[in-house]
């Protein structure tokens, strides 16, 4: 039996025993739920509108907020899983190869310190090369560093966007740019949009999760998976490793399941005598949440206990059960995203290499900040792709900026530590499946990585190219706020069809 | 002793110094004069003031403040000693009255300070003023001794009060060329918009001239936005939907003639009063009708925009936690002063480079009502945002209820209202009723100022017993309701924890009838 034969074999004797699980509890719940929460069910389904080719949004339903919605035209992307690595990872030890090698321990050129701001680098830096090996892989030679064992064995199926430009230079601005379209708090976040664009399919699980790993949440704060001026209803809902998966899914101390089951029916009793006084169908339709709840309560616990997982899944991730790691939350965007959750968000905190500190230095903490994802990231393409689902899932890799070619010098001085300062000017991402071609690079640097000489890529170009693979126009998919139409991609954006299929 | 003073205000902050010599903006906000320092401050205008209020701090003995009017060479305007501090000092100065505005540039000398480089004094502000008024009256000496120690104290907490800059402190404002700030285009003054109607004649360029415009009874948009707003906050939603937007790319409103009516009511006769407004709606009865409706009006009309039965709206996220405290006897009447963290799950805020964590308040505090809840906006208070609440991050002209399982879920488990509903069942034993039905019909008269109807009762009691029966069967559950050493940690009590936990998710309760 071959490698490959071996592993369909196996993916299906997972899929033959899920399938049978998830009769013994579709027919549980089936029991389990009241007729007046079905009815409540039946009609919320029912009003799944389909707006296939309309060219506005849908008309904001409050009654029934995440009911399932189609986009404005066939989408190739279910599903997004978008991988941030917050702090921003050097492009020049991992995926652009310049030949800043040569240039090592010269001083920078006055060329490219003139009219430039950085967030550290005072006075004349010195060049700093590449701290990795870089080599060709796969068929299509795609230039990536040692720092990426695993991945490099992927590059055929991935895009490497080298030429990604933002225009600020401190991490949570940056990081709301890309995930909001706004430097400034206020606006929703994509997956808000997603969500708001598109329901949610699963009712039992939230339809916009976030994961954070690495000890902290992102700089910018929650306002990265918020809602803005949407209805809160569409802000991410955070999974957490520690405490409630999902805040407040746990029954309270000493309420057991069957005693919560026996809350909740005496609440939809009580509010069903209240529903045939008043007729309100508000009344169902909080009926019909009060299920939904429970069922969460059961659907989110499991779905985030990766201990159900095969053995040589979790080994293929390196994930460990109980930890927070980011191997973890990639797992566990595989299982959201087979469930049906629409928009997964993982953080991972700590890729800020300013050489402060070995932990931050790009030959030492990078390298470890690198082997903690580079195994997970690479399973999360693979294990789609053996379930058949790379193909409708859009898989996005990157930070809020790059890092400069330049050694950070802070306050003008040497520093102990390999660091390399902020660089809004360039920096690399990555992209795979739903829709996107594998072995190809897009973009290009100068020589030494500094600046963008084709296919400059702007937080808007990646936003609009994300909406287009869930089948949305990104110009006409807006929300009126404040007396005028607001778009996530604000005035800019265009789809970056190169990379398409 | 002294619970508001203005004084001090407006200042001329360090921050607009410039033309800096051997001095900075230290902290890039406090002017920091070093020894033969020097910087400037431009266009202050010296007339009538004779007070020179000052905030500063210095270490060094033998410190001269010199202020020269127009140039750095120019005359002598005065010389202040500046005498030693502990920390930041608010001082205060007679100065010549000078004619006109000026440039005032300020040098600094200590022949005490060694080198350049060493520190002499900081500033954080600077107020021209006039004298401390009643000279010569009796007890002035002390009134201002008093004054000062006031402005001086640092034992007051103060909160910053938005005051108009005088004329000689505005700055100017440019139009931002396509939105960059980086880019001034042409200059503008303050002004309201052309297609509406001008500034009443008299009305200044500012504040209170833009509250004039406002409430100019030839503009009726703010009379009509108020009773919208308050007819949403009555009945769910207002008058015109669009609470934001009340113009062309608004929903029209549904009863054009009643928001006309109110609206001009308001103004010329009620004069302003938002009570006497609210008691004409309240009053009406189309307010009074009751919320009960047969299935034809709900299917002509789901959502009740033509008035044919009473409102139904779900409370505000704010309203909820306060009425659940009130309720279960929890409430803390204390008003004004600090913010405070009730119960919030570990782990909200995790933010990078700094230690600041969620310290849940002690005693009463934790239970005071929601607007005194810590807000941050990176982190929000979770409990309230599921509820629609708002992260305070752009102006939210109108909150959109929805209704969704994760609303549930709060009102379930978060522990707030496991202690809500513990102190509550704690409540209903008082007065020796021992019955449990008894017990379940007093807390749903409490919550719903009506008697319970018997199927209700049933489903409740029903808990109740299989509650009661977990319980007894496993005592350990009952103590990890209630907690160990309590007086009321019995099965009984554990079991109508779990009632008023119920109680407290009930619809009738989170919407207003």
């Amino acid at each position: 039996m071959t490698q490959k034969e071996l592993h369909n074999e196996r993916l299906a004797a997972e899929a033959r025993q899920k399938e049978l699980q998830f009769c013994t509890r579709r027919h549980f719940l089936k029991e389990s739920a009241m007729g007046f929460g079905a009815l409540a069910l039946g009609s919320l389904l029912g009003s799944c509108g389909n707006n296939m080719g309309m060219t506005s949004p849908p008309a904001f339903d409050a009654a029934h907020p995440l009911a399932p919605r189609m986009p404005f035209f066939p989408a190739k992307a279910r599903s997004v899983i978008y991988l941030h690595m917050a702090g921003a990872p050097s492009q020049l030890e991992l995926f652009d190869y310049p030949e800043l090698a040569k240039l090592n321990g010269q001083d920078c050129p006055p060329s490219l310190l003139e009219g430039k701001k950085f967030a550290f680098i005072r006075g004349v830096p010195k060049m700093l090369g590449p701290q990795a090996n870089f080599k060709q892989h796969g068929n299509s030679g795609l230039w990536v560093s040692d720092y990426l064992p695993h991945f490099s064995s992927i590059v055929d199926d991935v895009s490497i966007i080298k030429s990604v430009t933002t225009d600020q230079f401190n991490h949570a601005p940056a990081q709301l740019l890309m995930h909001t379209g706004s430097a400034r708090l206020g606006r929703p976040s994509i997956g808000s949009w997603v969500t708001y664009g598109l329901g949610t399919e699963n009712q039992n699980l939230p339809g916009f999760v976030v994961l954070t790993s690495g000890g902290n949440n992102p700089d910018a704060g929650k306002s990265v998976w918020g809602s803005g001026f949407l209805p809160s209803v569409y802000q991410g809902v955070q999974c957490r490793s520690e405490g409630d998966p999902v805040l407040f899914i746990n029954d309270p101390k000493g309420i057991d399941r069957d005693l919560r089951k026996a809350s909740i029916d005496a609440i939809n009793k009580v509010n069903q005598e209240q529903y045939k006084e008043f007729n309100d169908p508000e009344i169902l339709s909080r009926i019909s949440q009060y299920e939904m709840a429970y069922k969460m309560q059961i659907s989110v616990p499991e779905v985030m206990n990766i201990n159900d997982e095969p053995e040589y899944i979790r080994e293929m991730y390196g994930a460990q059960p109980g930890k927070g790691s980011f191997a973890n939350n990639v797992l566990l965007a595989r299982k959201l995203v087979e469930k049906g959750v629409r928009f997964v968000q993982l953080f991972d905190w700590g890729w800020d290499s300013h050489g402060t500190g070995a932990d931050t230095a790009v030959d030492i903490g990078l390298v470890n900040k690198c082997r903690q994802v580079d195994k997970a990231m690479t399973a999360l393409i693979l294990d789609l792709k053996q379930r058949g689902l790379l193909d409708e899932t859009l898989v996005i890799w990157g930070g809020e900026f790059g890092r400069t070619p330049m050694q950070e010098n802070r306050d003008g001085k040497e520093m102990p530590f390999k660091g390399r300062d902020h660089h809004a000017e360039a920096f690399s991402m990555w992209m795979a499946g739903g829709g996107v071609k594998g072995g190809t690079t897009y973009g290009e640097t100068d020589e030494i990585g500094y600046s963008i000489t084709s296919g400059k890529t702007d937080a808007f170009d990646i936003q609009a190219t994300i909406l287009n693979q869930l089948g949305f126009d990104h110009e006409k998919f807006t929300y009126e706020f404040q007396g005028r139409p607001f778009r996530l991609t604000d005035v800019g954006g265009k789809v970056m069809t190169d990379i398409l299929v | 002793m002294i619970r508001f003073v203005k004084t001090g205000q407006p200042a001329i902050n360090s921050v607009v110094c410039d033309e800096f010599v051997n001095s900075a903006l230290a902290d890039t906000k406090w002017l920091s004069l070093r020894n033969n320092g020097s910087a400037r401050i431009k266009k202050v205008d010296l007339r009538t003031k004779d007070q020179l209020m000052f905030r500063y701090a210095t270490r060094q003995e033998g410190g001269m403040w010199s202020i020269h009017l127009d140039s750095l060479n120019g005359p002598l305007f005065t010389s202040i000693p500046l005498k030693v501090t502990k920390g930041w000092n608010v001082a205060t100065v007679t100065i010549p009255v000078e004619a006109g505005v000026h440039d005032l540039w300020f040098k600094y000398k200590n022949p005490n300070l060694k080198t350049a480089e060493e520190n002499g004094a900081d500033f954080s502000w600077f107020h021209f003023t006039q004298a401390f008024p009643g000279s010569g009256e009796p007890g002035y000496d002390s009134a201002r001794q008093q004054y000062f120690d006031l402005v001086s104290s640092s034992q007051y907490t103060s909160t910053p009060i938005m005051v108009d800059g005088p004329s000689d402190l505005l700055r100017t404002s440019n139009v931002f060329e396509r939105g960059n700030w980086m880019v001034k285009g042409a200059e503008v003054k303050p002004g309201v918009p052309a297609t509406l109607n001008p500034m009443p004649s008299g009305a200044p360029s500012n504040r209170l001239g833009l509250a004039m415009w406002l409430t100019d009874k030839k503009n009726p948009l703010v009379s009509r936005t108020i009773v919208n707003r308050i007819w949403e906050q009555l009945f769910g939603h207002g008058l015109a939907e669009t609470l934001e937007d009340l113009g062309t790319q608004g929903i029209p409103p549904t009863h054009r003639q009643l928001l006309d009516y109110l609206s001009r009511q308001l103004m010329h006769r009620y004069n302003w009063s938002l009570k006497t407004l609210i008691r004409e709606i309240v009053l009406s009865s189309t307010y009074r009708q009751s919320s009960i409706a047969s299935p034809e009006v709900i299917e002509k009309d789901p959502s009740n925009k033509w008035y044919a039965r009473g409102p139904r709206v779900r409370l505000s996220a704010e309203q909820l936690r306060d009425q659940a405290l009130a309720v279960s006897g929890l409430l803390s009447p204390k008003m004004f002063g600090r913010s405070v963290m009730p119960y919030q799950p570990a782990g909200i805020w995790l933010t990078p480079y700094n230690g600041e964590s969620w310290r849940i308040s002690e005693g009463e505090d934790k239970y005071r009502r929601a607007l005194y809840t810590y807000w941050k906006r990176s982190a929000p208070y979770p409990a309230m945002m599921m509820f629609d609440g708002a992260a305070r991050n752009v102006c939210v002209a109108r909150r959109i209820n929805t209704n969704t399982p994760l609303q549930a879920l709060v009102t379930l488990n978060d522990s707030s209202y496991l202690v809500m509903a513990r102190n509550f069942a704690y409540e209903l034993k008082k007065g020796g009723i021992t019955d449990a039905g008894q017990q379940i019909k007093k807390g749903y008269q409490q919550m719903m100022y009506k008697p319970i109807s018997e199927e209700k009762l049933k489903a409740l009691n029903g808990l109740y017993r299989q509650s009661l029966q977990v319980f007894t069967a496993d005592k350990q559950k009952a103590t990890e309701v209630i907690g160990e050493d309590d007086q009321h940690n019995n099965p009984e009590t554990a079991a109508m924890v779990v009632v008023m936990n119920a109680m407290l998710n009930l619809d009738e309760w989170i919407t207003k009838n």
